[in-house]
């Protein structure tokens, strides 16, 4: 076992016997039923916070770069095997990280130092003396298209090649004035779009392409399928090094949990206050699918997420209200069937044997079956009073905001289990119309486990 | 593969299992009468139905309905239906009122119970008479 899962098992367990209330000396622990315990683990919002950070910590402190199978040209043409550090972020423009094969020595090249890195069946780098805020300099550029047109990254901004002499593809955004009526202006941004002139220059001789040109916009996709078509317009062969990852992939999966939920409701108004507390927290299972778009070809970590779930949450309060002359007890029960669809942004850490991930996003709830329960009993002197009726009108639907962190293993070629912690706040359950002097929100914790296609 | 699905499947069902956590209230300390529901309304007569949740197995020296017109009527100011004494202490019970309603008045009847030292009243429902 690694070090990694030996410290995360530790940390957990450490948090567990905490939240117990264990005590090292007495060797005992104060009673909590199991589905207690793990309320009052999510009630340590600090612990489990510590928890993710230390694991992020050790993963970033033990995980080693993401190296695969590649190779550079050195200055003199010879190709060297070996394995590339991957990224996707602005370092693989600006310098190469290198294991030759055979050899645990590890190098880093600058763009002067070699003519060119890639990796087998996916990206390839060529040195390229190109202008950065207005300073030349040498920087590996990625090369998207190669053919009698070339076409290149370097981060957002591409260029194009044409017999020897590269070319920025500019779309500089320029400030102006518009007459808004008869007596004022407004300040517009509009963009110079000079990269369809260079493109309508260098394509020229290809007639068919020119509708085209006048629509394309400046991204990776669009860019790379116009320079295709040149290419084999030109009759000769296009070569694009990405060409094995498709533009857009979707996977399926199945996944069911725990949700954790809490319902706060808060009033100035004095005869509300029986149903205004934070109510008892719900602890209900939650099952649904998972749908993940992802773009491999643009970004292998980013990748767009959503989700279909089905959960019941049931919220409980109970308050005994002492005034001079009587006495309230009151119990309200809050009954609600939900469909949440979160959608998020993921992003994927470097895959190793466990693949850590992040994920941010908007939730949208829809309340389905709904009940809530004021039950009231008046005393007064020797006479009680029960009372029955609606607590308060539900909503139709919630939105939020909610976050998370998760693990993904590999379980065959086909598919991934992994499991996810999700952070939720909803704007409430109460109609706010049907209820003007209430407000609520709902605070969701929720342990999600599944199993998703590759 | 099929040992990884067997793992998270019976997670899942532990969560299911551990999900099922039931809460009941705080117990009153003294019995509580909840009317539920009139039923059977005819042009001369209407059943009503009530139960009573005695968690301390007190005395009930006295139970039945009140009804009337107002929402609030007591055993001194509604029309009462006295069953007596409640040998069982806790449960359901009911009552067949044979009467006239008239026509599209709206009724209200609400259970009680008394012990040696309270009156209590349950919830009030209203009904229509349809005759």
């Amino acid at each position: 076992m690694s070090l990694f899962y030996k410290s995360t098992l530790l940390l957990t367990a450490l948090l567990l016997l905490r939240a117990s209330k264990f005590n090292p000396i007495t060797l005992k622990s104060c009673y909590y039923s199991f589905p207690r315990l793990i309320v009052r683990v999510t009630q340590m919002k600090k612990g489990i916070l510590l928890l993710f950070v230390l694991c992020c910590i050790q993963h970033t402190v033990f995980a080693q770069k993401d190296f695969r199978k590649g190779f550079v040209v050195t200055l003199s043409g010879d190709s060297v095997k070996g394995l590339v550090s991957y990224s996707e972020g602005l370092r693989a423009y600006q310098k190469c990280i290198f294991q030759e094969s055979g050899n645990n020595n590890t190098r880093e090249y600058m763009p002067s130092d070699i003519l060119s890195y890639g990796f087998i069946d996916n990206r390839l780098f060529r040195m390229k003396t190109i202008d950065v805020n207005n300073v030349t300099q040498n920087a590996f550029l990625e090369v998207l298209v190669e053919g009698p047109l070339n076409l290149y990254r370097y981060g957002t901004f591409f260029y194009v090649e044409k017999d020897g002499k590269l070319q920025k593809l500019r779309n500089d955004k320029k400030e102006t004035y518009q007459r808004a009526d008869y007596l004022t202006m407004k300040k517009v941004i509009l963009d110079s779009n000079e990269y369809i002139a260079t493109l309508n220059m260098l394509m020229f001789d290809c007639v068919e392409l020119r509708p085209r040109i006048q629509k394309i916009r400046l991204g990776e996709a669009q860019l790379t399928r116009l320079f295709e078509r040149y290419n084999n317009c030109k009759g000769k062969t296009s070569k694009a090094y990405k060409d094995k990852k498709p533009w857009i992939k979707s996977y399926f999966g199945v996944s069911g949990g725990l949700n954790m939920s809490t319902l706060h409701v808060r009033t100035q108004n004095p005869e509300l206050w029986p149903v205004s507390a934070t109510y008892r927290k719900s602890l209900s299972p939650l099952i649904g699918i998972s749908l993940e778009i992802a773009a491999p070809r643009v970004s292998e970590r980013f990748s767009f997420h959503s989700n279909v779930y089905f959960l019941t949450s049931k919220y409980y309060h109970y308050s005994l209200i002492n005034y001079d002359s009587y006495a309230l007890r009151n119990s309200v029960t809050v009954d609600v069937n939900q469909i949440k669809i979160p959608l998020s942004l993921c992003y994927t850490f470097p895959h190793k044997k466990i693949t850590p991930f992040i994920k941010i996003g908007a939730s949208h709830t829809i309340n389905l079956k709904h009940k809530s329960e004021l039950f009231q009993e008046t005393e007064t002197g020797n006479i009680i009073v029960v009372n029955k009726g609606n607590a308060f009108w539900i909503s139709s639907g919630q939105v939020g905001i909610w976050g998370g962190f998760g693990f993904l293993k590999s379980l065959n070629k086909k598919y991934d289990s992994f499991i996810e912690f999700r952070y939720e706040q909803t704007k409430g359950l109460l109609a706010t119309y049907h209820n003007p002097d209430l407000r609520s929100g709902v605070t969701n914790i929720q342990i999600v486990l599944g199993i998703k296609m590759k | 593969m099929c040992k990884s699905i067997s793992i998270i499947s019976t997670i899942l069902l532990l969560i299911v299992f551990i999900s099922c956590d039931s809460y009941e209230f705080p117990h009153a300390p003294y019995p509580v009468a909840e009317t539920n529901s009139v039923s059977d309304i005819t042009a001369s007569n209407a059943t009503f139905k009530a139960h009573i949740s005695n968690y301390d197995n007190t005395s009930i020296i006295d139970h039945g309905f009140v009804w009337g017109k107002n929402p609030e009527h007591s055993v001194s100011s509604g029309k009462v239906i006295d069953l007596g004494i409640f040998q069982t202490n806790k449960g359901n019970f009911n009552a067949t009122i044979e009467k006239t309603f008239s026509k599209d008045t709206t009724y209200y009847v609400r259970s009680y119970i008394k012990t040696t030292s309270l009156t209590i009243y349950g919830n009030s429902i209203l009904f229509k008479g349809i005759e």
